[in-house]
C-alpha cells in the first residue's frame, strides 16, 4: 500500500448542471460520489499524495457549473507521512 | 530538507489548518454537536426567584436605582407576566422551517414593519426617566426571562421610539383604528455569492449594531447564529450599501419614473 | 484494502452529513414570497409628514404601497434617527376611512358626487360674491400647494381672505422675528444644538415634541459632553426629566422671567456693551401695542427693567430669585454658549410677540447671538409653517417673499411675476384666522361678509379656539357654504357642505421648509386612493373652472390661464388630473415662487437642487463654481454671504434700516383670565409624543393609538386628594365656555403643579379647544390654547 491521502469533499454545483457535472466527476476516476443534496454533492476524492489531493481539487473547482468545493475531512493515516518532503521529480 | 511545497503558496501543513477552517466557516454547525456551545451567565442582574403579584421580586442593586418608591411602585410587578417566555437559549441546532416562522411572525407581533422599532410589551413610568437600560443594556434575567438586548448604542430617550403596546391605565384604547398598511413582514435571507458563502446582512445595520441583540445566543430559535463562538460577525458578513443607505448619494431618479 | 474502504465510507457519510446539515443550516427555508422580494423595494427620500423639525425618512415602496421607513441617515436633521412618529408614518396612509370620493350635502347628508360637480360648485360660490369667498390654508400644504392658492386668491379673486392654520401656532414667533430683526424667522439652526453648553427651554417640551432635537441634545451627555438643561415650565415633563434645573413658573410670568435676567445684565454690567453698541438698539411698547414700538434709549430702557429685581420676579413668577441670578450669571458669561429654544408655549400667548421679542433680545442684550450655539431659536410645530406659511406668505397681509399688500411696490412685483394686470391685487388686507371666522359665523346682515371659506389640510372645527363661537353659528346661517379638502372624515369634514378627497404626502409631489429655513422636495411614489387628488390641483382646476366661465381674474395679462404651463412650447391642460404628472407641476411654481424669494435675502436655489439634497437652508446663494451653498448661521459673517464683508454680525433687514436689532422692554401684564372662587385651576393645553395635530393621521395607526389612546385631565396629586379624585376617574372639566368628561390621569406623562391642569388636544372626541380662550395676542392675532380658568366636577356630585 503506498501512500494515500483520503478527502471528504463537498462539490457545491449549480444543480441545473447536476447530471452533466456528474458524468463529468464521475469519469475522473478517483472520486466516489454521494448522492446530490441540494445544491452540494459529497464526495470521496482517492490520490495518492496531499500534492495530487490539491492538484485535484484544484481541477475540480475550476469545472463548468463547480462554484465551490469544501473540504470537510482528510484521513492522512494512510499516507506515509505528514512532514513536507520533495514531490518526485520537482 | 529542502523547501516546502507550495502548489496553492503555503505549505502543507497550513493547507490542513484551512481546510478545518473551511470546515468551520462553512459547513456551520457541522462541529456544534461535537462542542456544545454553553453561553457564558449573562452579566448583571442575576435571575429573580419569582416575580409574581402576590410574591414580589426583591429588587437587587442593579435596579434599586430604577426602582420607584411611588403610587405606580406595583407597575413592574405584574408585567413580567406579559413579557415573551422561552427567550432563553434553546440547544444548538438548526431551526425548522416551522420555528422561523413563528419566530418572523412573534417579531412582526411586535413592528410595524421589518425595521420599525418594536413596542415595549411591559408597562412603564410614562413621565420619569424609565430605567431601561436596567434591564435591556445587558439582557438581564429576570424571573426566567431574559430581557432583549438594545440593538443600538445607548441613546438615553428610550419612550422617543418605543411605546408601550397597551394603553397605559388609566387610560383605555375602545378598538384599535383599521388600517390597511401591510409592512415589509421580513428582511428575509442575505443573498449569497455562491452557495456555501457566508449571506450578506439582509438588512440595514444603522440602529442595529449589535447583532448578538437579535442573533447572538440568547436571540430567539430561527434567527440566532448557528456559530456564536465567532464574534466578529463582520468579518464574513458584509453589510448592504444600499440598505445602509451608502448607495444612495446619487440624486433620486428623474420624478417621470415615480408616477405610479 | 479493508481499512481503506473503512475509511472512504467513513469520508462519504461525513461529507453527506455535511451536505445535509448546509442544506438546512445554512440555506435556510425557502423564504415567504414577500421577504424573497425584500430586494425589490424602492428607496426614496421625503422629509417626515409631521412636525416641524423637518427629519427626513427613506420611504420602501413595493408593489406601488409603502411597506417600510427607515430614517435618512444622510439627512443632517436627522443623522437616520426617527421618532415613534416618523416611524410610523407610512400608516397614516393607510388608515381604511379614507375619503376617496367628493361628497356634497344634499338634505342634510353627504352623498357622493363627481369631480365635475364639484368643480362646478365651487365656481358657482366663487362667482356669488368673489370678495366673500375665503381661504383656510395650512403650514402642512407644500410649498407649491400655498402658493397656488396664494395666487389663485390674490391674484386672481383680487381677495386677501386667506389665512393659514400657523396664525394659530406661528404668528406670534412672527411678529417677534419682525420687531426685533426685521425680518422672519430664526437667524440659527440646529447645529447650535452640538455646540451649546446650555440649553434653555421656555415652556417647551421637546422630549415630546421635536424628540429628534432633543436627542441630539442628551445623547451629548452619552459621549462624555456637558450641556446644562434649563427647563422653564409650568408642569413636569420628560424634558424636565433630563433637565439640571426644573424652575417651575406660573402661567403668563415668562415676561417677568426674562425682564428678571436683563435687569441683572444691566443692573451688573455684565451685558455685552460692544455688541450692543455696534448692532443693537432699543425699543419700548406703543399704547395701544403695535409691531413698530417706540425707540427708547438705554438710560429708559434701564429704568423701565429696574422694578424686575431678582426678589420682584421670585414674587411674580415663582421662580426662586437663585434662579434667576443663576440665569443672569450664565448670559453674563461670554465663553457660555447659550441656545434658547421654545415654541406654542411662548406663540399661544397673550403677550406672543412681547415674550418672543423678549427672548431675543436676552439673547442681543448679552451678545449670545451670531455665534455657532449661541442662538435664540423658536421651533415650529407644523412641517411646512416655515416654507409655505411664512415664506409663501398665505397671511390675510402678505405676499410672497416678505411682502405685504398694502405696500403698493409690493402689488406692483407681485402682479409682474405673475403676470397680471396692474391693479389686480387688493390693497387692503383680509381677515385673520379668528377674524374670518368670526364673520363667517356672524349673519350678513350683521357684517358677516365671508358667505363661503374652502378648507385645505387643517381642521378648524377641532383646532380652532372656542369653536362654539366661531364656527359653530355658521352652520345655522342660511347660505354659508363650508367647502373641505382632506383625507379623512374630521370634525370639520363632518359639518362641511362639500368635502374633496386629497392625495396625501407621497402621494403627490410636494416640498415643505423646516424650523431651520431648510426647504426640502420629494416626489410622488404612490397613487392615492380612488378618486383622491392633489390639493394643488383641486386648486387648480377650480380656477380653470372660471376661467371657463370667462371669470376675468383668472386670466393673466395676455388672456392666457393664470396657471398657464408649458412643456416643449405647448400648454398642458393640467386641469385635467389625467394629465396633471404630464409635467412637473410643483417644479414649475417652484421656479416662478422663487423669483420672490431674493427680496429679503430668502434666496432660494432652483428646483433641481433639493433633487439632489437633503433641504437646502436659505439663503442659498450660487457659487462663482456654478454650485449653490446653504447658509447656517444668518446674520454671522462668518457664514451669511450678505453681511457686509468685515462684519462680525449684521442684521441687514432692520426695521431702523441701520443694521441694528431691537432690543425690547415689555412689562408682565396679567393674562386675560385668572383663576377666582369659581374656575380655581390653571388649564394649559397641547400635544403628546405619539400623537400630531388633532390626530386624523396619528389616532388611524394602531401602534400610536394604542400608546395613547384618549385625551385626559392631568392634575396633581394633591388636588385630587383634596378634592376626592381617584386616578382614572372620569371628571366633568368646566371653564366659562364650555364642559368636558375626561378620565383624572395622577403623575401620567406630566406633572402639574397644585392648581393647575393639563389636556392634549389630540381627541376628537374630547375637543378642548372648546373651552379655550379665544383672547389672542394684539399684534400676532395668535389665541391663548395654554392658559385659562377652570374647575373640575365629579361627576354624580356637585364638589368643586
Amino acid at each position: 500500500m503506498g501512500p494515500v491521502a483520503i478527502a471528504a469533499i463537498l462539490v457545491t454545483i449549480d444543480p441545473s448542471q447536476d447530471q452533466a457535472l456528474r458524468a463529468v466527476l464521475r469519469a475522473r476516476g478517483d472520486l466516489e460520489l454521494g448522492e446530490t443534496i441540494g445544491a452540494r454533492i459529497p464526495a470521496v476524492l482517492d490520490t495518492g499524495d496531499a500534492v495530487e489531493a490539491e492538484r485535484a481539487l484544484r481541477e475540480i473547482w475550476d469545472l463548468p457549473g463547480v462554484s465551490f468545493v469544501d473540504v470537510v475531512s482528510v484521513d492522512f493515516s494512510e499516507a506515509s507521512e505528514l512532514s513536507p518532503e520533495p514531490a518526485p521529480g520537482s | 530538507m529542502t523547501e516546502p511545497d507550495r502548489s496553492f503558496g503555503i505549505d502543507r501543513r497550513a493547507w490542513l489548518v484551512i481546510g478545518a477552517a473551511v470546515v468551520t466557516v462553512a459547513a456551520a454547525g457541522f462541529m456544534g454537536g461535537a462542542h456544545p456551545y454553553r453561553p457564558p451567565p449573562a452579566p448583571g442582574i442575576e435571575p429573580v426567584a419569582s416575580a409574581s403579584a402576590a410574591n414580589a421580586p426583591v429588587p437587587s442593586y442593579g435596579d434599586l436605582a430604577g426602582s420607584r418608591r411611588g403610587p405606580n411602585e406595583g407597575m413592574y410587578v405584574a408585567a413580567f407576566d406579559k413579557l415573551a417566555p422561552g427567550l432563553l437559549p434553546a440547544p444548538e441546532r438548526p431551526a425548522t422551517e416551522d420555528e422561523r416562522r413563528a419566530t418572523i411572525e412573534a417579531r412582526r407581533a411586535r413592528r410595524a414593519f421589518d425595521g420599525a422599532p418594536p413596542q415595549i410589551p411591559h408597562a412603564i413610568d410614562q413621565q420619569r426617566f424609565p430605567s431601561c437600560l436596567t434591564c435591556h443594556e445587558s439582557g438581564a434575567l429576570l424571573a426566567g426571562r431574559r430581557a432583549p438586548v438594545m440593538s443600538h448604542q445607548r441613546m438615553d430617550n428610550c419612550v422617543q421610539c418605543h411605546v408601550v403596546a397597551e394603553a397605559p391605565k388609566p387610560l383605555a384604547l375602545d378598538a384599535p383604528p383599521p388600517n390597511d398598511f401591510v409592512g415589509l413582514e421580513t428582511s428575509g435571507s442575505g443573498p449569497r455569492a455562491w452557495a456555501g458563502a457566508p449571506p450578506q446582512i439582509p438588512h440595514t445595520t444603522f440602529m442595529r449594531e449589535n447583532c448578538a441583540s437579535c442573533h447572538g445566543p440568547g436571540g430567539a430559535h430561527g434567527i440566532r447564529t448557528s456559530h456564536p463562538y465567532r464574534q466578529s460577525c463582520n468579518q464574513c458578513h458584509a453589510s448592504s450599501a444600499t440598505k445602509d443607505q451608502r448607495a444612495l448619494n446619487e440624486a433620486p431618479p428623474p420624478w417621470e419614473v415615480n408616477k405610479p | 484494502m479493508e481499512r481503506r474502504d473503512f475509511i472512504k465510507a467513513s469520508a462519504m457519510t461525513a461529507a453527506t452529513a455535511a451536505a445535509s446539515r448546509l442544506a438546512v443550516a445554512q440555506d435556510g427555508v425557502e423564504p415567504s414570497v414577500s421577504a424573497r422580494h425584500a430586494g425589490d423595494v424602492r428607496w426614496q427620500k421625503a422629509p417626515c409628514r409631521f412636525c416641524g423639525t423637518g427629519c427626513h425618512v427613506q420611504v420602501g415602496v413595493k408593489g406601488g404601497k409603502v411597506v417600510a421607513i427607515a430614517g435618512d441617515q444622510q439627512a443632517e436633521v436627522n443623522r437616520g434617527l426617527l421618532c415613534v412618529k416618523g416611524y410610523h408614518v407610512a400608516l397614516a396612509l393607510y388608515g381604511k376611512d379614507r375619503l376617496t370620493r367628493p361628497l356634497l350635502r344634499k338634505n342634510g347628508k353627504l352623498v357622493p358626487i363627481s369631480w365635475n360637480e364639484a368643480l362646478d360648485v365651487i365656481a358657482d360660490r366663487v362667482m356669488l360674491d368673489p370678495k366673500g369667498f375665503a381661504f383656510y390654508g395650512s403650514g402642512q400644504w407644500t410649498i407649491p400647494e400655498g402658493y397656488a392658492a396664494q395666487k389663485f386668491m390674490k391674484g386672481g379673486l383680487s381677495c386677501n381672505h386667506i389665512d393659514p392654520n400657523a396664525r394659530l401656532c406661528m404668528a406670534s414667533a412672527v411678529t417677534g422675528f419682525l420687531a426685533v430683526y426685521g425680518v422672519d424667522e430664526p437667524a440659527g439652526v440646529y447645529d447650535d444644538l452640538d455646540r451649546a453648553d446650555v440649553v434653555i427651554l421656555w415652556g417647551n417640551n421637546p422630549a415630546e415634541m421635536h424628540p429628534v432635537l432633543f436627542s441630539r441634545i442628551i445623547d451629548r451627555r452619552v459621549r462624555g459632553e456637558k450641556v446644562t438643561i434649563i427647563d422653564l415650565c409650568t408642569r413636569h415633563t420628560r424634558s424636565s426629566q433630563h433637565a439640571d434645573h426644573v424652575l417651575l413658573f406660573k402661567p403668563h410670568t415668562d415676561l417677568a422671567i426674562a425682564n428678571g435676567i436683563m435687569h441683572l445684565l444691566v443692573e451688573r454690567g455684565t451685558f455685552d456693551r460692544e455688541f450692543v453698541q455696534r448692532h443693537c438698539a432699543f425699543r419700548g411698547d406703543n399704547e395701544p401695542m403695535d409691531l413698530a414700538g417706540k425707540p427708547i434709549d438705554f438710560a429708559e430702557f434701564k429704568r423701565r427693567l429696574a422694578e424686575y429685581t431678582p426678589e420682584k420676579v421670585q414674587e411674580i413668577s415663582g421662580v426662586s430669585a437663585d434662579a434667576i441670578r443663576m440665569m443672569a450669571d450664565l448670559f453674563g458669561k461670554r465663553d457660555v454658549r447659550i441656545t434658547s429654544l421654545w415654541c406654542m408655549g411662548m406663540n399661544q400667548h397673550t403677550r406672543g410677540t412681547a415674550i418672543n421679542a423678549l427672548v431675543h433680545s436676552v439673547h442681543l442684550l448679552s451678545g449670545h447671538f451670531g455665534r455657532p450655539g449661541d442662538a435664540p431659536t423658536s421651533l415650529t410645530g407644523q412641517p411646512s409653517a416655515c416654507g409655505t406659511a411664512r415664506e409663501v406668505g398665505t397671511l390675510a397681509h402678505a405676499l410672497p417673499g416678505g411682502r405685504v399688500v398694502p405696500n403698493a411696490a409690493h402689488r406692483a412685483e407681485s402682479e409682474q411675476i405673475w403676470n397680471v394686470p396692474e391693479g389686480r391685487i387688493n390693497p387692503k388686507p383680509g381677515h385673520h384666522t379668528v377674524l374670518m371666522w368670526e364673520k363667517f359665523s356672524t349673519p350678513p346682515e350683521q357684517g358677516g361678509d365671508i358667505h363661503t371659506i374652502w378648507v385645505q389640510v387643517t381642521n378648524p372645527a377641532h383646532s380652532l379656539p372656542n369653536r362654539h363661537a366661531l364656527v359653530d353659528p355658521s352652520r345655522k346661517i342660511p347660505g354659508r357654504f363650508l367647502i373641505v379638502s382632506d383625507v379623512y372624515p374630521t370634525a370639520t369634514t363632518e359639518i362641511a357642505d362639500l368635502v374633496l378627497p386629497s392625495a396625501l404626502w407621497v402621494e403627490k409631489n410636494g416640498m415643505f421648509g423646516n424650523s431651520e429655513r431648510r426647504t426640502q422636495q420629494w416626489y410622488r411614489m404612490v397613487k392615492p386612493p380612488g378618486e383622491a387628488r392633489d390639493d394643488c390641483w383641486q386648486i387648480i382646476a377650480a380656477a380653470r373652472r372660471l376661467f371657463e366661465r370667462g371669470f376675468e381674474g383668472m386670466k393673466d395679462k395676455d388672456g392666457r390661464f393664470l396657471f398657464h404651463t408649458e412643456k416643449a412650447g405647448k400648454e398642458v391642460p393640467i386641469w385635467d388630473f389625467a394629465r396633471y404628472y404630464d409635467v412637473n407641476v410643483d417644479e414649475h411654481l417652484f421656479e416662478e415662487y422663487r423669483k420672490f424669494s431674493t427680496y429679503k435675502h430668502k434666496d432660494l436655489a432652483p428646483y433641481s437642487e433639493y433633487v439632489k439634497a437633503r433641504g437646502l437652508r436659505w439663503p442659498v446663494v450660487k457659487q462663482p463654481d456654478g454650485s449653490w451653498k446653504e447658509t447656517r448661521w444668518r446674520f454671522a459673517g462668518f457664514d451669511d454671504p450678505y453681511v457686509k464683508k468685515g462684519e462680525n454680525v449684521e442684521f441687514y433687514h432692520s426695521p431702523t434700516n441701520d443694521g441694528r436689532a431691537q432690543i425690547w422692554f415689555s412689562p408682565y401684564v396679567l393674562p386675560p383670565e385668572v383663576p377666582d372662587d369659581k374656575f380655581p385651576f390653571w388649564l394649559c393645553t397641547g400635544r403628546v409624543l405619539e400623537h400630531w395635530h388633532t390626530g386624523t393621521m396619528t389616532m388611524r395607526i394602531p401602534q400610536l393609538r394604542s400608546a395613547m389612546p384618549e385625551a385626559y385631565v392631568e392634575m396633581n396629586r394633591d388636588d385630587a386628594r383634596r378634592l376626592g379624585i381617584q386616578n382614572g376617574e372620569r371628571v366633568a372639566l368646566e371653564t366659562r365656555r364650555g364642559t368636558l368628561e375626561l378620565p383624572v390621569w395622577i403623575d401620567g406623562r406630566g406633572s402639574p403643579p397644585p392648581g393647575s391642569l393639563f389636556v392634549p388636544f389630540f381627541d376628537e372626541k374630547r375637543l378642548i379647544n372648546e373651552l379655550t380662550l379665544q383672547a389672542h395676542c394684539p399684534i400676532s392675532k395668535e389665541p391663548d390654547y395654554k392658559k385659562c380658568a377652570a374647575r373640575v366636577r365629579r361627576l354624580g356630585s356637585g364638589g368643586a
